[in-house]
């Protein structure tokens, strides 16, 4: 029976964050449609502008606006909602609806929870009541209590009788401030930690079970009482490492039927006592050796693994609950996949299917590697395949890490045990490392607590590179083929082409087949249109439609720094428009987590690694007649030069601009000719094959400047180099210069600001959709960068230039699609940084602002539309303000220094959007959760010598509002010599009392604003301060303008009086 | 391991490789969707005496095999049809090898078969009557020979021979027609009743003789309409004006001609441990063996009313008579392991038994 509500409202899930992804735009946009699609009015409140959630296709009303209860009460006032959807934005949205409940404002506004209750969510969420439960219905759980301080831990601790205990906080998410503790000493710190991440000042200490199983129900329960498991899953990596760091198959591959029923009722036990209702994630430790067990977790919503659930069973999840949440029973939600059945089946899966997270380790090299209880991975992929060797091939080459699958991994014999012991991102190919040096799969087991049965599958692999290597016959390729070795790996390992490799093996008849996941192992007809290749059979169940056109998408791979959710964004878009014209949209792509492979976003889904041979292998199957490289971010742009040699003399076109092109604007001295044809200011540059020559040609240039090895990915190993010594230094640890591998020298433009410009244009025609100005100086990566929209600090003749600029570039490299500039502007003067002839990070952040869908339009142009055909031409002025706003991982990941640089470092962004300019400043960062002092406190600056007398109007206003400001002796004499009282504090490095640090550490200073004296060593300085900073969540700012912006934030937060406003009419406010 | 292949009565051939006892044999060719776990409950059940099951599930004997689950101590299947046979099994149950138990047990596997293009010609063209063969015989011949060649499927093999009695100290006491049924079906019983095992064809006098208060109709294979099953299908008639019966699996189907249903058989069957019926509001997953169905339009002349149907398909999978104390269910109510979620409805059966002797 379905419940009547005049308008819903559903919670996203805000920025990107470790913990917290792609997701939840996955599961809100399917709640979404799902609520539509039975006929409600919807409204989405998200901040984050990346996703295809706060696309105002996805609702009635879409709000971009700061996730907090405040905000959201405001748009349900406004809206006059009366039902808010509690499950959908993950730990963001459980907290906003626990808030909102708990202080009254839902009964004030007349307004309903739809799905998982208040109560429901406390038990569940709260340790102690969490516990109770258990107890009462008689199901096992960790011994343990919760404690609200490190003498309560202690306590703890001698009941439980030993250690290691695991230390989990309340309320946060993907366990940020758990840890495990071996001893005293680290209970006390890992306590202290996690009390302060907890949102009600709480932390579990717990019973340990590390090493046992880690086994996932997903479960599903309607107010029928009906409940059903729609997948479980077994992490292969034991208790101890989060569940978003294992890796995890579907379905459970070793443990009995008894067992596995022991646990599947429990699951639901569990439900039916905590009264969930929709989906909900139960986690278990169990132990083999045994058959005991203990429940972990419960999370009483849709969450990542609920994600992957769906995306391993084919069973919509999100969706179904959405239906549970408004009153349907599963027997009454129909089974969109086979058409014919209800919802209310459990699946079965005739497949294994791995996921495997993806670290950023690669951008934090001072990280600490090590997996622990605590998430650090951005992103995860997801593979399938007809064996685990399949699976987890598949999924360890789609990982986007430089390898082909198991390759092989540089480790010292000594330091072999270790690594297996303590895992890290790498154990993986530790543990291949093992088998090929001899170690036995019984002992790798016992040092990792895997099953050996997964390892002993790992030496499978092994065992055949053995065979690769020996000799290629025709019964070694099917061989190798059919466990799921990929081109590429086999031509490494036996010394040949890849290409080489395919043809050879095509010649064979070894070709891919495609199944279908279809919920149900083939008992039933399914309609789905969602296929994985395999080599382990004949029939292929993909079917060619001769009568339409086919585009091949190729999608984004996994969420990692650099390459996150905006592609999967532009990919959507792709579908969609091609769709709009009538061709078929055909996605591979490998990230379970997104929009983009959901089963009913494209006409054909194919899960599939984003390596050249496996995106050939679909493009034939499908016999697609183009392909597009533009929008999955570096992963797809990087494939587009190989694809289109491999395709030549096929009907396969490369759509949009060509691979030529793409090159031009790509290759450095290509470009730097394009750009002196067309007369276009480059930062002068030079490349360096040996230290000497880098040496001199910097000294040339003259220091500053920004140093890179020539092949780059979102700017790793990006530096700016101050001095010869400092160029050494980068020379002798971060890159090795050869002359295979030259280094980049670019001169660093300081005080320049950095403009990011997005186009799109049809060889013809240029429509500019955005120009965003920097707050940051150039040399801060853009994806770091504090943006603003349309651009405050340079001139209306400078954005002329800019727009003249941008149309000869793009005519020049005939681009058709989209493309991004990079420029600084210096003085009167505009350079040339980087041309990308590629959707961009931004792309998703202007259409949001001004309600153009370039992609959309892009695509149709790809197709041969024309910018006319759309009206469009030239650059419309917004009369608005947006504002992005990006979210680190620092807290996260200790050893990484927080200030910005030309590596990116950031995993998210928010957007803040009002008429007003520091409105809009403060809607980002609160957004961002910088949390800005308000009414008082101290601020602590300290800034260079040429933003002395720059930074003195911000200084004015916060002594005029109250603040305390506290200065280091230069700045302090400059303030107090303008009449801006200041109390000076001293460097650490200056040994005088009082310091920076300990009045940070006392509490006395709420925020920072230091520009950094842009001079060899002088970063490096402030470093302990800005990890303090971290710890203690003081936020920093960098520069006088983001000083400036602040000011203005923090008076508009003073008056509290900012309004919400809905994306459609901003966007009325641009027409 | 040698070469070898699945042969179809339609002429259809699978290659794969050959594993478990050295033999050839054919049976009836149906496919489960369960199968990552349970492969052994299954083979090891009498009710899929004669089949050859298809496991849809590609790597099966992953946790290897163990006494604690059998459900009888023989392989009663055919043969089973995999994709990959696990030779390194998960250790934890300390188990042996699947191939290796099956060869001992003298049953015949194949494997590298692509067991979901099997599945999907099976979902198209119904069960069929199929062999695993060696390499190298003249398939020709073993396709013609499939046309006659007669699946013994009989519950007279796998019926207990003598009256067997169990007392579990409980207060009532049920008697069992035991048509083929597995361990776990006693155990979910034992919790609840004291059980008397009879054979198939055991007289109702006899049975009412040692004083039970109700009668059970056990699970066993092949067909209710199966010429053996006649003198069954007469006793079972007598008992349900005497006393509460209940019919589980092909017992249900017993029970049905009984009482004057008219059965028909599935195209394809339910087989799998993911069937979804809806019992009082509430969606129930049970496990599956059925092959036959009671025809709709014969319920109302037999005196039944429906009281479960498959969401699936609708097929009628419960039913109870409009005055007797009688009920059926197309499928055993403790599931593959005991702990299914319909297991209460032994609990009901004792509740009926006992207002019925108020």
């Amino acid at each position: 029976m379905k419940k009547d509500y005049k308008k819903v409202l559903v919670i996203g899930s805000g920025p990107i964050v470790i913990g917290q992804a792609a997701e939840f735009d996955f599961s809100g946009t399917q709640a979404c449609r799902s609520l539509r699609e039975e006929g409600y009015k919807t409204v989405l409140v998200n901040s984050n502008p990346a996703t295809i959630q706060t696309d105002t296709e996805t609702a009635d009303a879409v709000y971009i606006e700061p996730l907090n209860a405040e905000t959201v009460a405001k748009i349900i006032e406004k809206e006059g909602i009366d039902g808010v959807v509690s499950g959908m934005g993950g730990q963001t949205g459980l907290n906003i609806c626990s808030e909102l409940a708990e202080n009254g404002t839902l009964d004030r506004l007349n307004c309903e929870l739809i799905g998982t209750q208040p109560d429901a969510i406390a038990k569940s969420e709260d340790r102690e009541l969490f516990k109770e439960a258990m107890i009462k219905i008689g199901e096992p759980i960790p011994k343990s209590a919760s404690v609200n301080s490190i003498d309560e831990a202690l306590q703890a601790v001698r009941e439980i009788g030993t250690y290691p205990v695991l230390i989990r906080p309340a309320f946060t998410l993907g366990g940020t401030g758990g840890g495990i503790a071996y001893n005293e000493e680290e209970l006390k710190e890992i306590t202290a930690h996690g009390l302060a991440y907890s949102r009600i000042h709480q932390v579990l200490i717990e019973e340990s079970v590390l090493g046992w199983k880690e086994i996932e129900f997903e479960v599903m329960r309607d107010s029928n009482d009906s409940c059903i498991i729609i997948c479980n899953m077994e992490n292969i990596d034991p208790m101890g490492i989060h569940t978003g760091e294992s890796i995890v198959c579907a379905p459970i591959l070793t443990l009995s039927e008894k067992d596995v029923d022991k646990l599947r009722n429990s699951a639901i036990k569990v439900m039916r006592e905590l009264n969930i209702e929709g989906g909900c994630n139960v986690q278990f430790a169990f132990n083999p050796a045994n058959g005991d067990y203990r429940l972990i977790e419960v999370n009483p919503r849709v969450s990542r693994s609920s994600a992957l659930a769906s995306k391993a069973t084919g069973y919509p999840i999100a969706r179904v609950s959405m239906k549970i949440g408004l009153g349907y029973t599963l027997d009454e939600i129909p089974n969109k996949v086979t058409g014919t059945t209800m919802s209310a089946f459990e699946p079965s899966v005739d497949y294994v299917v791995l996921k495997i997270a993806r670290w950023p380790f690669d951008k934090f090299r001072t990280v600490d590697r090590h997996l622990g209880t605590q998430m650090k991975s951005t992103g995860e992929t997801m593979a399938i395949g007809r064996s685990f060797e399949e699976a987890l091939l598949k999924g360890l080459r789609s990982l986007e890490i430089g390898v082909n699958g198991l390759d092989r991994f540089d480790v010292l014999d000594k330091d072999i045990e270790g690594l297996l012991k303590n895992a890290t991102d790498q154990r993986i190919f530790v543990m291949g490392e093992a088998l090929r040096r001899g170690w036995t799969p019984e002992k790798i087991a016992e040092l990792s607590h895997w099953d050996v049965f997964f390892i002993r599958k790992l030496r499978n692999i092994i065992n055949m590179e053995y065979k690769i290597k020996a000799g290629l016959t025709p019964e070694v390729l099917k061989e190798a083929k059919l466990m799921g070795f990929s081109d590429e790996s086999i031509a490494e390992l036996c010394g040949g082409e890849p290409m080489d490799i395919r043809a050879a093996r095509k010649k064979q008849g070894l070709i891919p087949v495609y199944k279908m996941v279809d919920t149900c192992a083939g008992e039933f007809e399914a309609k789905t249109p969602y296929f994985y290749s395999t080599y382990k059979g004949k029939q292929s169940e993909s079917v060619k439609v001769e009568d339409k056109k086919k585009v091949v998408i190729v999608g984004g791979g996994p969420i990692r720094i650099g390459q996150g959710i905006e592609f999967d964004y532009c990919c959507v878009h792709g579908v969609m428009a091609l769709q709009e014209e009538g061709v078929d949209a055909v996605i591979v792509n490998n990230n379970p987590e997104t929009v983009s492979t959901d089963f009913d976003m494209s006409d054909r889904l194919y899960f599939e690694p984003l390596a050249l041979g496996d995106v050939l292998n679909v493009i034939e199957a499908e016999d697609a007649d183009g392909v597009i490289c533009q929008y999955g971010g570096q992963t797809s742009v990087n494939l587009a030069v190989d694809l289109e040699k491999a395709l030549k003399g096929t009907k396969t076109k490369i759509l949009g601009t060509t691979p030529d092109d793409m090159d031009v604007a790509e290759d450095r001295r290509r470009f730097s000719k394009l750009m002196d044809e067309l007369n276009i200011n480059q930062p002068a540059s030079g490349t360096g094959y040996s230290f000497e020559e880098a040496k001199q040609i910097a000294e040339e240039i003259g220091y500053p400047v920004i140093v890179r090895p020539s092949y780059v990915l979102g700017g790793r190993a990006m530096e700016i180099v101050y001095s010869t010594e400092d160029l050494r230094m980068y020379v002798e640890s971060a890159v090795k210069v050869s002359r295979n591998h030259p280094i980049l020298i670019d001169k660093y433009l300081t005080d320049a600001i950095e403009i990011d410009v997005d186009c799109v244009s049809d060889g013809e025609d240029v429509y500019v959709g955005g120009i965003l100005e920097h707050v940051e100086y150039a040399g801060c990566h853009s994806g770091d960068a504090t943006m603003v929209m349309p651009p405050k600090m340079i001139g209306q003749d400078t954005v002329e230039e800019i727009l003249d600029i941008t149309k000869r570039v793009a005519l020049a490299l005939h681009i058709k699609g989209l493309m991004n500039l990079q420029l600084a502007v210096k003085g009167k003067d505009i350079y040339m940084i980087e041309a990308n002839p590629r959707a961009s990070r931004t792309v998703p952040f202007i259409s949001k602002a001004t309600g153009i869908q370039m992609a959309k339009i892009a695509t149709k142009i790809m197709l041969g539309k024309k910018l006319k055909d759309f009206g469009l031409t030239g650059y419309k002025q917004l009369d608005h303000y947006a504002v992005k706003e990006v979210v680190f991982p620092f807290l996260k990941l200790p050893g990484v220094d927080s200030i910005l640089t030309p590596e990116m470092k950031s995993t998210g962004e928010v957007m803040g959007i009002d008429e007003d300019f520091y409105a809009a400043c403060y809607k980002a960062q609160v957004a961002a959760g910088c949390n800005y002092p308000v009414e008082s406190g101290g601020v602590y600056i300290t800034v260079n010598d040429n933003d002395k007398e720059r930074i003195l109007p911000s200084a004015q206003a916060l002594d005029e509002l109250g603040f305390t400001i506290y200065a280091t002796k230069g700045t302090a004499k400059y303030l107090i010599e303008n009449g801006v009282p200041a109390a000076t504090l001293y460097k650490v490095s200056e040994n005088m009392a009082p310091n920076a640090m300990s009045a940070m550490r006392e509490g006395r200073i709420q925020m920072i604003i230091n520009t950094p004296t842009q001079k060899s060593g002088a970063i490096r300085d402030g470093a302990a301060m800005r990890r303090l900073a971290v710890e203690l969540q003081i936020p920093i700012v960098t520069t006088v303008q983001g000083a400036e912006m602040t000011v203005g934030a923090i008076k508009v937060a003073r008056h509290g009086n900012t309004r919400v406003r809905s994306l459609t009419e901003f966007h009325r406010l641009v027409n | 391991m040698t070469g070898g292949y699945l042969v179809l009565e339609n002429g259809t051939v699978f290659d794969g490789e050959l594993f478990g006892a050295d033999i050839e044999k054919a049976g009836e060719v149906v496919f489960s969707t369960g199968g990552v776990d349970g492969y052994q409950e299954m083979i090891t059940n009498p009710s899929n005496k004669g089949k050859i099951l298809v496991l849809t599930y590609p790597l099966v004997g992953n946790y290897g095999v163990s006494d604690q689950f059998n459900e009888s101590d023989r392989v009663h299947v055919s043969g089973i049809v995999v994709c990959e046979v696990c030779s390194e099994p998960s250790p934890y149950y300390n188990g042996a090898l699947l191939a290796d138990f099956m060869a001992e047990k003298g049953a015949v596997g194949i494997q590298g078969v692509d067991t979901r293009e099997l599945t999907l010609l099976l979902r198209k063209n119904g069960k069929m009557k199929g062999k695993i063969v060696k390499e190298g015989v003249d398939i020709d011949k073993v396709v013609k020979s499939l046309k006659d060649e007669a699946i013994d499927m009989s519950v007279k093999d796998v019926s207990p021979k003598q009256v067997t009695k169990i007392n579990n100290g409980k207060e009532v006491t049920v008697g069992v027609i035991d048509c083929g049924s597995g361990f776990g079906f006693y155990e979910a019983l034992a919790e609840r009743f004291n059980v008397i095992k009879f054979p198939y064809d055991t007289k109702a006098d006899a049975i009412l003789k040692e004083g039970v208060k109700g009668v059970i109709v056990s699970n066993g294979p092949g067909c209710p309409c199966d010429k053996c099953l006649e003198p069954t299908v007469e006793i079972v008639r007598e008992l349900t004006s005497k006393l509460p019966v209940m019919g589980v699996s092909l017992g249900s189907e017993i029970l049905a001609i009984a009482l004057g249903a008219k059965l028909e058989p599935m195209k394809l069957g339910h087989h799998g441990c993911n069937q979804p019926v809806k019992i009082n509001g509430r969606i129930c997953m049970t496990t599956q063996s059925q092959d036959y169905c009671i025809v709709p339009s014969s319920v109302e002349a037999a005196g039944i009313i429906i009281t479960q149907t498959n969401l699936n398909d609708e097929v009628i999978e419960g039913f109870a008579h409009k005055e007797k104390s009688v009920c059926g269910f197309e499928y055993n109510p403790e599931g593959g392991t005991g702990q299914g979620d319909t297991v209460f409805l032994y609990d009901d059966f004792l509740n009926l038994i006992k207002g019925a002797s108020q």
